[in-house]
Parts: structure tokens; sequence; C-alpha cells
């Protein structure tokens, strides 16, 4: 028996062709997908909730005429060390003093906003398809004929007496084996990592929390309604 | 934890000085010195209330993302 007759092997396009490719590269890709739109949701949702407040327009003539958002302020004291020196007849003397201003930060620009989202998928597949087949015949056999003869013969014509012996030995030994080995074995490993990291905030936030940054410095109004310089305040 | 903001004395002279500031800390009354001018920041206690409000919310995003991470380091097929 020939191995071409023995079972026929395993069909490697056919054992690829019905793994769920889908599944297997997009299950994963799309549960990343999913997190990472759940996340930027929390934020935003976050963001809306906690930072601003919700409000009506009161403005009649603006065109909008929905809920607004404002941001929720916070207010800080700021003091900032002023060196004053003095020269009175001509003895220098320096004192030191605070000015001490108030200023109102939006809340979104005291939290450490960040956006976590998943930014690295790998998925590793390896399938091993193992197919073999062999097969083993032996056929073993012997013959052995062995004759063993003897003749004596004894004549006496005296009395006339003879005698004859002789002996035959026959062996015949057969042995067949025959041996069919089928193997086939799967093996499949599937191996799925995702990390999630910091990415750098989203544009339209950091346009905000830029929008706000930019105005933190202080403008004082002088008690004549001028701009006045930025180290006034009120003197401690 | 921290955030950082353009100190605003520096801003109105026209130099960029951060002070860095922790949130939990700021929250507990310490005060936050920029670099350059040594001028400090401190919260008014009578914004203590809305802060820690606002705290208290990012510490709960921060559980809802950090679970969200981990559901999305081990993935599960359906």
């Amino acid at each position: 028996m020939s191995v071409n007759q023995g079972p026929a092997l395993l069909s490697m396009a056919q054992q690829f062709s019905g793994l769920p490719m889908k599944d297997l590269i997009g299950g994963p890709l799309m549960a990343a997908a999913q997190a990472n739109h759940k996340m930027a949701m929390t934020q935003v949702q976050f963001m809306l909730d906690t930072c601003f407040n919700k409000t009506e327009s009161k403005s009649k003539d603006s065109e909008f005429k929905g809920e607004m958002l404002e941001p929720i302020m916070v207010a800080l004291t700021l003091k900032r060390p002023v060196l004053t020196t003095s020269n009175k007849d001509g003895e220098i003397t320096t004192t030191q003093s605070s000015v001490e201003s108030e200023i109102h930060l939006p809340l979104l620009t005291l939290l450490p906003l960040n956006a976590l989202a998943v930014d690295d998928v790998n998925i590793h597949f390896n399938m091993e398809v193992k197919s073999s087949f062999s097969h083993e015949k032996s056929n073993e056999q012997s013959q052995s004929v062995g004759a063993e003869a003897s003749f004596t013969q004894k004549l006496n014509y005296g009395l006339g007496s003879t005698e004859v012996s002789g002996s035959v030995s026959y062996s015949n030994e057969s042995k067949n084996s025959e041996t069919e080995k089928y193997n086939k074995s799967n093996k499949a490993t599937y191996d799925v990592k995702v990390h999630a990291g910091q990415l750098p905030l989203p544009e339209g936030v950091g346009v905000i929390i830029k929008a706000y940054t930019d105005n933190i410095a202080p403008v004082i109004i002088s008690g004549d309604g001028t701009k006045a310089d930025a180290s006034g305040g009120k003197n401690n | 934890m921290s955030t950082i903001i353009d100190c605003p004395y520096c801003e109105s002279e026209g130099r960029k000085s951060p002070i860095v500031i922790e949130p939990n800390l700021l929250l507990q009354g310490k005060s936050f010195t920029c670099s350059c001018c040594k001028s400090e920041l401190s919260l008014k206690p009578q914004s203590a209330n809305v802060f820690a409000r606002g705290l208290k919310a990012y510490q709960n995003y921060q559980h809802v993302t950090a679970s969200l991470q981990d559901a999305g380091n081990t993935p599960s097929l359906a």
C-alpha cells in the first residue's frame, strides 16, 4: 500500500478558510475603538458637568437662544513681594511688602485634564496545522527445508537380515507485519496586546484652555477708570 | 497630578513663567510660587467648596477612565 493510497492529508487551505478572521482581528480593534469612544465621551461629560454652568441665553439680540455654558470660576489670591527702598536723610532703608490681587480662573484650567486612549493594539495569531501519514509494511518469510537420511544395510545372507533407517525435517516460517500511522494535530495561539496611553488633549479642549490661560494676566483699573500697572492692587 | 498656569504678573510683563499647581495641596491651603517673580498663588477660602466639588468630580472621572483602561487592556471577544 503506497502512501498515496492512505487517508488524504489535511487541506491547509481548508483549515485556514474556516477561521473567523473577521472576529479574530476585528474584535479587538472594535473593542479598542469602543473603549476610546467611551473614554472620550466620559471626558466631554466630565467637562460639561463639572467645569461649566448651564444657563439660558438672556441676550435678546443674540441669534443664539439655547442653553449657554459659562465656565465655573475659582477665586485665587496672588501675592507678589515688593521691595521698597526709601532714602530718608541719607539713610537708605529697604522694606518688603506684598501686593495682593484676587484673580478668578476657570476651574477647567486648574484640573490636570488628560486624554486617555488605546493607542496600540497588537494582534498575534499563530496557527499550526500538522498533518502526516506514514505507512509501513514489512513482509518476512523464511523457509528452511532439511533432510537427513541415513541408510544402513546389513546383509547377512546367512540369516537374511536387513536394517534401514532415515530422517527428514522441514520448517517453514512466515512473518507478516503491517503498520499504518496517521497523525494530525492542530495548534493555534491567539495573542492580543492592547496598550492604553496618554494622548495630547483634543485640539478643541486645548484651544479653550489656552484662551482662558492667555487671559490670566491681571487688568487693573485705577480710580479714574484707566488701565493701571499690573503691580497695583491692595497693599498689605 | 499637577497642572500648570502661566504666572499672571509675568504674563503682564511679557514673560512666560509657569506656576506648577498641585490641586489637592491647593485645596488644603498651600500656595504655589512663580520661580521668576516669586508671586504666590493660593486658593481663596470662598472658592474652596467649588474647587473641592470639581476635584471630587475629577477623581471620579479618573476612576472611570482607569476602569476603561483596564477593560481596554483585557479585551474579550463577544
